[in-house]
């Protein structure tokens, strides 16, 4: 017979197989397609993130310049200074292109409702180093110079089809930011994935660098050394046969040109340097561990599935034992055997594979929606030829791995005996060892996974639990300038103007509370020092400018001291506030009213201290430490509460405003709820998919330990029915069932707690922005688990007990 | 249970170890109704040697798993040394299994990773009064000397033969001291030659006194027994007393016979 009519027999005999067989085909295909599902979607992820270039122009040679900062408190790197990176890019000769980049929110006047949006400022190179694809028209010219502003502007294709409608002839428009008018000259194509690095890959348009007014003012205002941004940096491509080394060392000897101005102006700073690194690694931060321990969790899962589906064949074998049985007596050889199971499960799992396929297709799709914004290169998740490499060896891989593992489960010999002994399953096939072995590993995995996700669970609602400091219910944050206006009056003035409009808003029939200051409820932080008299600074530490009504308005209790003074937020008088952890970090005593600080200003008299302020990002890093400056008049900034049921909207609040002066802009509108979402979003998607893995292993863990535990009752049933015709009674039969079952499922929920135990401690650094040890939170799950587990081994125990002993004699 | 005597060791002689009255076993099978048993009156005496034989799915193995509390029957009353069965618990019966009946099956249902000790002991074990490990130990003894098996005491099962096993597992119907030893079809694995030697074990023991009721569908083993009962289509349609060599027909057999009892 010919290997391909014997290939098709083999086929043939096998599908018709699997047909009479639905229940099992229907369990394994389930588990692996659902697992592999996950797996692939994870997979995508690393993917992405580790083996896939980047679609930029040459990723090997594509590099960052940050900068290092040395400060009598520590080292300070990723933070900025326009004159550095300037200085950097002017001077520097490793890079054959190369681009500052700094995103910043400008208000558009000329759009309805004048939104604020984000603009990335860049040089041309910006859009060869990233291959930005352009919709229409094209990118900035390349012959304008570093500081010379430019009057066009470039529009994102999401920026297109919300504020022109998707308009054919928008190359040529304008828009305008109340001072200066930009030119659309191209649109981005949507396919672009802004870097993660800058604003979360948030871009709406792109403005020429010299058009950045922080820096390149016409002399207005000096950005000056000290004063340093997280999302302004280098990007550039060097020049051939240029290592990393040696860009550091080109631009480290550029300090020298500016290293005394630098020290003079950055008077807290001891020492700098830059910081080169390659773009991937910035682009990624730690969200590479990220994906890499999510990766891990799947690889559990994977493996607890795999277990489940040996077990699924062992039961199938068992209950194929005197087909086998008769094949092995009429002359059938082991590998003939082999060759019929390797048949059957290269069609199961060539099927399981397909399926996960088709539905990691909708959950890269998911998985995207949901990470956007939160997750760097998102956009490139897809089901590429490495995925499909992967699936494919996978599918292969494990057809033959259950193959073998139930091929090398049946006793050959023992086979043909089989038929001798009239078959009546006296001869047990698997040793209890195996059995016992089994239940410990799959019930090992399936602790670990539940008992990590417990413990990610537990972090995530540490954090949604923790009192942040501020009401968010009904609060509304805004902030409205007039252009010019500064100039026009004198603090008293614009104080006594502020005032004024805060009495305007109170009155305001929806409204219940006022207050003056910038919420400190944002996504983005700002961070200061404070620095004593003996010259000792703090750490960076987050600050916010806020009224003297601030914190009764927000909830935010003031433990000692006062609140600001009129004379404070007129500028007469330099007061600052803390929070009691910040105080603590100044004084071991706690004890700083009274204490003076420099800061923004010099000799800060520390006025008042209240509680603590828990933004739920930073609490690891700042454990609720938080500075309080006093707002003064230089803008409009409101928190405003309204009454229960009743809403504030920015039309509103500028309608307001421009009925006491038509000049009133609104520089941003946040419903302060809604940032509280956006704060804690990536805490809800952990949350909700701690929640979801914790089921989903205790699912498949149920259904393995359920699985094992019927495979071996099977195999045992006969063994069972002699000693109930015998007089065993079921408390006999329970104690046999603990004695090998029950222990070794026990034994497997310590081991995972050891494991656990020594993991945590040796990875703690790395594990503890993600998890929190907590046994009050993990006992309870691993609780739960285990009896779930002793549940999955007392049922088939019940059944078989519960039924009449000859129905086991009978192997039914 | 009556008076505060568990009904289970109300033990009277002269009365018939079993009795059952009417006996009938119906198997349901999709809207299929399989009469496997009916009309089954049976006595057991103590020191009976009895026989049961009839063509295959005549109810044979039916009836003697009946008689083993095995299984329940779907009508009519069973009585064990006095006891009505039909309201004992499960642990009561296997309490009942264990003290008064011995079991010997076909393809010996020996457990593979015991010892030959350990399985001839097993029944020992289950015992509610914990006989002592030294009364365990010489009663298995005393039963492997029965069956001349006390030397491969350490082995396992797999490591006999047929008959050896066969044999081991007498011994460990026998180690109970019970008051019946059922016995299903205990040559039906065996060679002429190593079923005879069980056979010859078997008529030992009931000189010796041990009641046995016997299942076999060979008619020159049948003939061993004082007692034969031939069943057809699940009736009893022959009772026959060898001692006394007469036959009774409980039922002429005919073919009409046969087809109203399916």
């Amino acid at each position: 017979m010919s290997a391909f009519i014997k290939t098709k027999t083999q086929f043939n005999l096998a599908f018709r197989s699997l047909k009479s067989a639905p229940g099992f085909v229907a369990s394994v295909m389930v588990t692996m397609s659902l697992t592999l599902a996950t797996l692939f979607v994870v997979f995508s992820l690393v993917n992405t993130y580790f083996l896939k270039p980047l679609d930029v122009l040459d990723e090997q040679k594509l590099y960052v310049v940050e900068q290092e900062v040395d400060t009598p408190v520590g080292t300070h790197s990723g933070f900025q200074s326009y004159k550095a990176i300037i200085h950097w890019y002017k001077t520097q000769s490793s890079f054959e292109k190369l681009t500052p980049v700094s995103p910043n929110n400008i208000m558009l006047t000329s759009l309805p409702g004048e939104p604020r949006v984000v603009a990335t400022f860049a040089m041309p190179d910006y859009f060869d180093i990233l291959n930005v694809p352009m919709l229409l028209g094209q990118s900035f010219a390349r012959d304008l110079p570093l500081e010379q502003a430019s009057d066009n502007v470039v529009i994102s294709e999401a920026f297109w089809q919300k504020h022109f409608d998707r308009t054919p002839d928008i190359i040529g428009q304008t828009i305008n930011d109340g001072e200066r008018a930009f030119n659309i000259i191209g649109v981005v194509a949507k396919s672009f994935e802004p870097p993660y690095m800058f604003y979360s890959g948030k871009t709406d348009i792109w403005l020429h660098f010299g058009s950045d007014r922080r820096f390149f003012n016409n002399g207005e205002w000096d950005n000056p050394w000290d004063n340093t941004y997280k999302s302004l940096k280098l990007v550039g491509t060097a020049n051939q046969g240029t290592s990393q080394e040696s860009i550091l060392k080109d631009l480290d000897d550029r300090i020298e040109d500016i290293r005394a101005e630098w020290l003079e102006g950055y008077e807290t700073s001891t020492d700098f340097r830059p910081l080169v690194t390659p773009y991937r690694n910035v682009e990624l931060g730690d969200k590479g561990h990220l994906s890499l321990f999510l990766f891990a969790g799947t690889l559990g899962l994977f493996l607890i599935a795999v277990v489940n589906v040996c077990n699924l064949f062992f039961s199938r074998a068992l209950a194929q034992h005197k087909t086998l049985a008769l094949q092995a007596v009429l002359g059938a050889k082991r590998r003939l055997l082999f060759n019929a199971i390797l048949t059957q499960t290269s069609i199961l799992m060539m099927a399981s594979v397909a399926l996960a396929l088709f539905i990691s297709a909708w959950g890269i799709k998911l998985f995207k929606h949901l990470a956007a914004g939160n997750l760097p290169l998102v956009k490139s998740l897809s089901i590429d030829f490495n995925l499909l490499f992967v699936a494919i060896s996978l599918s292969l891989l494990l057809a033959y791995v259950f193959a073998l593992v139930t091929s090398r489960l049946i006793n050959y010999k023992a086979l043909k005996n089989q038929l001798q002994s009239s078959g009546k399953g006296s001869v047990n096939q698997v040793s209890t060892r195996t059995v016992k072995v089994l239940i410990t590993t799959q019930m090992t995995f399936a602790s670990l996974l539940i008992i990590f996700a417990c413990l990610a669970l537990t972090k995530t609602h540490k954090t949604l639990d923790r009192p942040m400091g501020s009401k968010v219910e009904n609060m509304y944050s805004f902030g409205a300038f007039i252009r010019g206006e500064n100039d026009e009056l004198s603090i008293t003035e614009r104080f006594d103007k502020i005032q004024k409009i805060k009495q305007v808003f109170e009155q305001l029939p929806q409204v219940k509370g006022v207050s003056l200051g910038r919420s400190p409820v944002s996504v983005r932080i700002t961070k200061s020092t404070l620095a004593d008299m003996d010259g000792k600074t703090t750490d960076f530490t987050p600050q916010a400018w806020v009224g003297s009504g601030y914190f009764e308005h927000t909830g935010l209790k003031l433990l000692k001291g006062r609140t600001f003074s009129d004379e404070a937020l007129r500028g007469e008088k330099n007061e600052v506030m803390v929070t009691e952890s910040l105080a603590y970090l100044l004084d071991p005593n706690g004890d700083v009213l009274g204490k003076v600080y420099d800061g923004h200003e010099e000799k800060n008299e520390v006025v008042g201290i209240t509680e603590n302020f828990n933004h739920p990002n930073y609490f690891d890093q700042d454990k609720g430490r938080h500075i309080w400056w006093p707002s003064r008049p230089f803008g409009y900034n409101f928190i405003i509460e309204t009454k229960p049921g009743h809403t504030l909207d920015q039309e509103k609040v500028l309608l307001t405003l421009r009925n006491e002066d038509a000049r009133f802009n609104i520089w941003q509108f946040i419903p302060l709820n809604e940032e509280y979402g956006r704060i804690i979003y990536m805490d809800i998607i952990t949350l909700y998919l701690s929640y979801i893995l914790a089921a989903f292993t205790l699912l498949l863990a149920s259904v393995g330990i359920y699985g094992v535990l019927s495979y071996n009752l099977g195999l045992r049933r006969f063994e069972f029915g002699i000693r109930m015709a015998l007089g065993a009674k079921k408390v006999r039969l329970y104690k046999l069932l603990v004695k090998d079952a029950i222990v070794p499922l026990l034994l497997g929920v310590i081991l995972a707690n050891i494991i656990t135990l020594v993991i945590y401690n040796q990875f703690y650094d790395n594990l503890s922005p993600w998890l929190t040890f907590d046994i009050s939170f993990a006992l309870p799950a691993i609780l739960i688990s285990t009896s779930i587990a002793i549940y999955a081994s007392i049922r088939p125990m019940q059944k078989i007990i519960k039924a009449r002993p000859m129905k086991a004699l009978r192997n039914e | 249970m009556t008076n505060t005597t568990s009904p289970i060791k109300a033990i009277e002689k002269q009365k018939p170890i079993i009795s059952l009255k009417n006996i009938a076993k119906t198997y349901h099978s999709s809207n299929i109704e399989i009469k496997a048993l009916s009309d089954i009156n049976l006595d057991i005496m103590p020191g009976d040697y009895l026989s049961i034989s009839g063509p295959s799915g005549c109810g044979k193995s039916t009836l003697l798993s009946l008689l083993g509390l095995l299984d329940s029957p779907t009508e009519g009353e069973y009585f064990i040394q006095n006891v009505d069965t039909h309201n004992l618990s499960m642990d009561q019966q296997a309490e009942l299994r264990n003290l008064h009946i011995g079991f010997v099956f076909q393809s010996f249902n020996l457990i593979d990773e015991l010892s030959i000790f350990d399985n001839v002991a097993l029944p020992l074990t289950y015992r509610e009064d914990n006989l002592s490990q030294s009364d365990i130990e010489s009663r298995v003894l005393q039963a492997l000397a029965q069956v001349e098996m006390e030397h491969r005491k350490s082995h396992k099962p797999n490591q006999l033969s047929g008959g050896q096993q066969q044999r081991v597992a007498i011994a460990r119907a026998l180690a109970g001291q019970p008051s019946i030893l059922l016995v299903d079809e205990p040559t039906g694995n065996l060679d002429s030659k190593n079923g005879d030697a069980v056979m010859d074990i078997l008529n030992n023991l009931n000189r010796q006194g041990t009641t046995i009721c016997m299942v076999t569908h060979d008619v020159r083993y049948a003939g061993h027994a004082s007692k034969q009962i031939h069943l057809l289509d699940g009736k009893v349609v022959e009772l026959s007393h060898a001692a006394e060599d007469t036959m009774t027909s409980v039922a002429p057999i005919t073919n009409q016979t046969s087809q109203a009892a399916v």
